[in-house]
């Protein structure tokens, strides 16, 4: 690969690339990790079926009338979700990590998608400039020091 | 003597009652016969009837000793019949024996392939899991390097020179995407 030639765009674009690609095919194992989280957020594992009481118990304790990041009132936002600061698509071994879960707004969540930590806080950085001191405050530290090991 | 003294007679050596009635059918008591003459007629019918009785033995014999071999006959085919079976689940059971010796020679290799597979497998596992950390190491230095950028090129930005500002203004676009 001739990189010389390439702009900083284009060499971001491509970092990007291998960046976001899963190295594993989703293994047998990595599958497993990644269902654990729905077998303890729904009731049998489904979606359809509703939260779990443990589930919810733990929404309560971990949050309270607002989005930490938008700020806004739940109601207003499509009410709380448990969002994975590091996806557990890509991070499946973190899937029911509670160092990894933290409750914001429906709205926030779709927004930030399947975005990785610093993906993110760029992306915070850049569009929404008053909210970042927050998004920069929850960064998961340990979790992406734990990468090192 | 008649009839009946000639039977007592007989009857007193030790004949049977109907054998003596039997040797005696062919005096006449009518001429009222001596004791030569009843003897002589009785040793008569007693040299015939021993040989009668002596024939009557040797065919009993003879069956008996048919009979024997017979039953000497089969024992011997069913001691054949048995010697066979035995054999034959000798022959069996060493078979069985082969086979089951070959099954556990399979068995074992299989084991072993078992085992090397596993190790195998742990070892891609072990490297699978390093690879998903270091993608994601990198790719968070990588986001890292370009947050910091964004955020040293808004300070810069700051500051008032047309030429600087255009020429920060790209830099800070190529951060974005
Ligand atoms: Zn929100």
């Amino acid at each position: 690969m001739n990189l010389e030639n390439k702009g900083l765009r284009e060499l971001f674009s491509l970092a990007n690339q291998i960046g976001n690609k899963r190295y594993h095919k989703l293994t047998h194992q990595d599958f497993e990790k990644y269902r654990e989280f729905d077998y303890w957020r729904y009731v049998n594992g489904d979606y359809e079926c509703g939260t779990t009481q443990e589930s919810r118990d733990w929404v309560t304790e971990n949050s309270d009338s607002y989005c930490p990041i938008c700020e806004q009132h739940y109601s207003v936002k499509g009410g709380k979700t448990i969002d994975h600061k590091l996806p557990r698509s890509q991070y499946p071994w973190l899937s029911m990590n509670f160092h990894n879960l933290w409750v914001i707004c429906r709205d926030c969540n779709q927004e930030k998608s399947e975005m990785n930590w610093y993906e993110y806080e760029h992306y915070i950085f850049v569009n929404y400039h008053d909210w970042y001191p927050v998004v920069k405050a929850a960064r998961p530290k340990l979790l992406l020091h734990s990468l090192k090991d | 003597m008649n009839k009946s003294q000639a039977i007592n007679l007989l009857e007193n050596e030790g004949w049977t009652k109907a054998d003596a009635m039997r040797a005696l059918e062919v005096i006449d008591f009518k001429s009222n016969p001596d004791e030569i003459t009843i003897r002589r007629a009785t040793s008569r019918f007693a040299g015939t009837e021993l040989i009668n009785r002596q024939r009557l033995q040797a065919s009993q014999k003879g069956m008996v000793t048919k009979k024997n071999k017979e039953i000497e006959r089969t024992h011997q085919e069913y001691t054949a019949k048995i010697n066979g079976l035995n054999q034959s689940y000798q022959k069996e059971q060493e078979k069985y024996a082969t086979q089951i010796q070959h099954l556990s020679n399979t068995n074992k290799v299989l084991e072993t392939q078992l085992q090397n597979a596993n190790t195998q497998n742990n070892e891609l596992v072990k490297a699978n899991q390093q690879l998903q950390k270091d993608n994601k190491d990198l790719k968070n230095i990588i986001d890292g390097i370009k947050l910091k950028l964004t955020m040293n090129i808004k300070q810069l930005l700051q500051y008032e020179d047309s030429e600087i500002r255009k020429a920060l203004i790209h830099m800070f676009k190529s951060t974005l995407g």
